[in-house]
C-alpha cells in the first residue's frame, strides 16, 4: 500500500475525478444486455419448435396409417396387379378386410370406376356399331337407377346421351394403350356384381351389375340365366382357371384378414419404440468461438488473454491439446417412417482435453474476474516454464438427453443422423486461467452447466438379425453454448468427434 | 440507495433498476476508465464493456464489500484487458528497462485539480501510468501488481520508481510554469 505522502495525495485527489459519460454508453450496455435475453428466448423457441415439428411428423404418420392402408389396397385391386393375382380375390378382400365399411365402400366404388373405365375400350376394340354400344350403354346405365352407393357414383357421371357416351368411349378408348382381355373384364365386373351383393343382395342390383359385362351380353337375353349364373360367381366352383390356383387356400377370406392382420402387426411393429444401448469413444476437445473450426486450439478458459505482458517469456495463450472422450448410453427408437426414425437417450459422456501447466503452488489466493469472484484458492497450477511442464487433463463429466434423426439412404444402407443433445455438466476438475496468480485454478462453479450440443453423423449396419442390430456410427458433435459464460476473452465451444457402437434390440 | 435492494432488482434484470445502478457509479467509474486509457473514446469503451460484466456478474456479489468497490474492481480489471487487447496500446505496455528515469524520493504538493493531474499521469508512457494507478491509486501493492500483469514483483516496483520520477517531475515543471504565469496567484 502506498504509504508515501504523494501517494496518499493522489489518491485522495484522483477519487474526485467524475466525468458525465454520454448516453450512448447506456444505449450500448442496455443492448448488449438485452441480446443476451434474447439470445435464450431464440434457443427456447428453436427447442419448442423442434418438438412441434417432431410432434407433428409423429402424429401424422401414426393417423395417416388407415389412409395407407386403404390406399395400398384400392392399389391392390388396380387392373395392373389383378392380372398376377386371382381376379375375384381383391373384391372379396376388400369386403371382408377390416377396413371399415365406408371404406369397402370406397373400395367397390373405385372398382366400379374401374370396371366401367373397362368396359369401354373392350367394346371399341371389339368393333361394335354404334347400336351396340348405346345398347350397352342403356345396359350399364340401368346400373344408375339402383340405390346402391356405388351406383350412385356411377349415376355421379350422370345420365348423357348416347352421343355424348358414344365420345367419351372413344376418348377413354384412345387414352388406354393396352387394352385388357374380355375375360379379364368379365371378372373385374364380377368382382363388382360381388361387391355390390355385398352392399345390396336385392335381385334387381344383381341383375342390373350383371348387365354390365360386355363379354356376357349375349347371355343377358333373359332374367333366369342372368339369376342362375350370379351364384355361381359367387360360389367358388366356378372361378376361372387363374382363380383355381387360389381354390387351394382353404378360405379365402380368412387368409386376407390374416394377412391384413400381419401387416397391420408390422406396422404396429415399425411404431414400437425398440430399445438399446451405444458406446462411444473418439477425440473432444475445447475450441474458441466456431462450432468445427478444427484449427489452432487456443487458450484453455483463458481470462485474461492477449498478446504476452512484453519483455517476458510469458504468454497467457496456452494451446490446448485433443485427448480420448467416452461415453455410454440407453437410447429408445421409433420408426417415423420407412426411411426416417427418431431416437431419444440418455447418455453419459466423459470429455477430456490436455493442456500443458507448471509446479503446483500450495498459497492461499483469492480469485477475482469475470467468471470467479472472491474464490479463495489453496493451491494452484503456475504456467508452464518449459523444462518443468507436465500434462493436466481437464475432463468433462455430462449426463445429457439426446434426440436424434436419422434418415435412411435409399440406394446404400447408409443412416444420416442429425441431432441435439442437452448435456448437463455434472463435474469438472478443469482448470481456467487467471493472468492475476499468474497460473491455472479449478473452479467448477464458474462452468456454465446447461450444455446444448449439435450432432452430426452416419449410421452404417453391420450386423443385422433378429434379435439385434449393430451399428457403427461415426459422429461428429461440438456446443452450441460456451464454457464459460461469456467473455470478450474466452468464447470457447466443446467439440467431440469420434465412433460410436450402437446395439439396437428388436 | 438500498444497495441490497438494487442489487437484486438488477440480478432479476429489473431494466429501471440496472439504470438506477449505472446512473449512480457511471460517473465516478468512467474517471477510473480515463485513468487506464488515452482517450475519453476508449474510456466510454471501457466503461461499457465494464458495466455489461458488472451486470452479468451481479449474481456473484456476495454483499461483503461495498458495491462501489466491487464495481471498481471490475473495470480496472476490464481496462488492463482492454489495453492487452487493443493494438494501440499492447505495442506499447511493455516493462523494459529501454526508458531509464531517475528516481525520486520527492514529495511535491499538489496543487492542481484532480482532471489535471489524471491528464499528467496520461501522458506517462501506458506501462507506466499502468502500475502508477494500480500502486498509487487502487492502492495494489507491487505483489499483487506483479500478478495482475504477469510481471515481476521487482519489475513492478522499479517502473513505479520510475513513473513516479517522471510523473513529479512534470508536476514541478508544471508548478513552476504556473508560477511563472501567475496562474497560482489567487490561490
Amino acid at each position: 500500500m502506498p504509504e508515501n505522502e504523494f501517494e496518499r495525495k493522489v489518491s485522495s485527489e484522483m477519487q474526485d475525478l467524475k466525468f458525465k459519460p454520454s448516453e450512448n454508453v447506456w444505449l450500448r450496455v442496455e443492448e448488449r444486455i438485452k441480446k443476451k435475453k434474447k439470445r435464450r428466448i431464440f434457443v427456447v423457441i428453436f427447442l419448442l419448435g423442434g418438438l412441434l415439428l417432431l410432434g407433428y411428423w409423429q402424429r401424422s404418420n401414426l393417423f395417416g396409417d388407415s389412409e395407407n392402408e386403404i390406399a395400398k389396397t384400392v392399389q391392390k385391386d388396380s387392373p395392373g396387379e389383378k392380372q398376377n393375382e386371382n381376379n375375384s380375390k381383391p373384391s372379396i378382400e376388400a369386403n371382408n378386410s377390416s377396413i371399415n365399411t365406408q371404406n369397402s365402400q370406397t373400395t367397390n366404388q373405385s372398382e366400379i370406376k374401374k370396371a366401367d373405365d373397362k368396359v369401354n375400350p373392350e367394346e371399341s376394340t371389339n368393333g361394335k356399331t354404334v347400336n351396340e354400344k348405346l345398347e350397352s350403354e342403356k345396359k350399364s346405365s340401368v346400373i344408375n337407377n339402383g340405390n346402391d352407393v356405388s351406383k350412385n357414383k356411377i349415376s355421379q357421371k350422370g345420365n348423357p346421351s348416347s352421343d355424348q357416351l358414344s365420345k367419351k368411349n372413344e376418348k377413354r378408348s384412345a387414352k388406354r394403350k393396352e387394352p385388357s382381355s374380355k375375360s379379364e373384364t368379365s371378372k373385374n365386373i364380377g368382382a363388382v356384381i360381388i361387391s355390390n351383393d355385398k352392399v345390396d343382395n336385392s335381385p334387381d342390383q344383381l341383375k342390373n351389375a350383371d348387365l354390365v359385362t360386355p363379354g356376357k351380353q349375349s347371355q343377358v337375353k333373359d332374367s333366369s340365366n342372368i339369376n342362375s349364373t350370379l351364384p355361381v360367381i359367387n360360389s367358388k366352383e366356378q372361378v376361372s382357371p387363374t382363380d383355381q390356383k387360389q381354390e387351394k387356400k382353404p378360405d379365402v377370406n380368412s387368409n386376407t384378414t390374416e394377412k391384413s392382420k400381419n401387416d397391420s402387426t408390422k406396422k404396429n411393429k415399425s411404431h414400437q419404440w425398440k430399445v438399446g444401448v451405444n458406446l462411444q469413444v473418439g477425440s473432444s476437445n475445447t475450441i474458441e468461438s466456431k462450432l468445427l473450426h478444427w484449427g489452432q486450439s487456443y487458450a484453455q478458459l483463458n481470462y485474461a488473454t492477449g498478446s504476452g505482458v512484453g519483455g517476458t517469456s510469458y504468454n497467457p495463450y496456452h494451446e490446448v491439446s485433443s485427448r480420448m472422450s467416452y461415453g455410454f448410453g440407453v437410447f429408445a427408437r421409433n420408426d417415423l417412417s420407412k426411411r426416417l426414425y427418431l431416437n431419444l437417450g440418455v447418455n453419459y459422456s466423459l470429455l477430456r482435453t490436455g493442456v500443458r501447466v507448471g509446479n503446483q503452488a500450495n498459497t492461499s489466493q483469492t480469485i477475482t474476474n469475470p467468471f470467479s469472484y472472491g474464490v479463495a484458492l489453496d493451491r494452484f497450477y503456475r504456467t508452464p516454464v518449459n523444462d518443468s511442464s507436465k500434462e493436466y487433463i481437464n475432463k468433462y463429466h455430462f449426463l445429457g438427453l439426446q434426440s436424434e434423426i436419422g434418415w435412411r439412404f435409399s440406394n446404400w444402407p447408409l443412416v444420416l443422423n442429425f441431432g441435439l443433445t442437452y448435456n448437463r455438466l455434472l463435474t469438472t476438475n478443469a482448470l481456467i486461467f487467471d493472468s492475476g496468480l499468474p497460473g491455472f485454478y479449478q473452479d467448477k462453479d464458474a462452468f456454465l452447466k446447461n450444455q446444448l450440443f449439435i450432432t452430426a453423423g452416419l449410421s452404417i449396419p453391420v450386423i443385422n438379425n433378429k434379435k439385434y442390430s449393430l451399428e457403427l456410427n461415426p459422429f461428429v458433435e461440438g456446443s452450441l453454448t460456451r464454457v464459460l459464460p461469456r467473455s470478450d476473452t474466452a468464447q470457447l465451444n466443446y467439440t467431440n468427434f469420434g465412433l460410436r457402437l450402437r446395439v439396437l434390440f428388436k | 440507495m438500498d444497495t441490497q435492494k438494487l442489487v437484486k432488482e438488477c440480478i432479476r434484470e429489473v431494466p429501471a433498476a440496472q439504470r438506477q445502478l449505472y446512473d449512480h457509479f457511471a460517473e465516478s467509474m468512467l474517471g477510473v476508465c480515463y485513468r487506464y486509457t488515452k482517450s475519453m473514446d476508449d474510456a466510454e469503451d471501457v466503461l461499457q464493456d465494464g458495466f455489461v460484466k458488472v451486470f452479468k456478474n451481479l449474481g456473484q456479489y456476495k454483499y461483503e464489500g461495498e458495491l462501489g468497490a466491487w464495481i471498481r474492481r471490475i473495470m480496472v480489471t476490464t481496462a488492463l484487458n482492454f489495453l492487452k487487447k487493443n493494438s494501440r496500446y499492447n505495442h506499447d505496455f511493455s516493462f523494459d528497462n529501454e526508458n531509464l528515469h531517475p528516481v525520486t524520493y520527492d514529495n511535491p504538493e499538489i496543487k492542481m485539480t484532480a482532471k489535471e493531474l489524471a491528464d499528467l499521469v496520461r501522458q506517462l508512457p501506458i506501462g507506466y501510468q499502468t502500475i502508477f494507478n494500480l500502486h498509487a491509486v487502487e492502492g495494489f501493492s507491487h505483489v499483487e501488481i506483479g500478478k495482475m500483469l504477469g510481471i515481476n514483483e521487482g519489475t513492478s516496483r522499479s517502473q513505479y520508481a520510475r513513473a513516479r520520477a517522471l510523473l513529479i517531475s512534470w508536476i514541478k515543471k508544471n508548478d513552476e510554469l504556473n508560477l511563472k504565469t501567475g496562474v497560482y496567484a489567487g490561490k
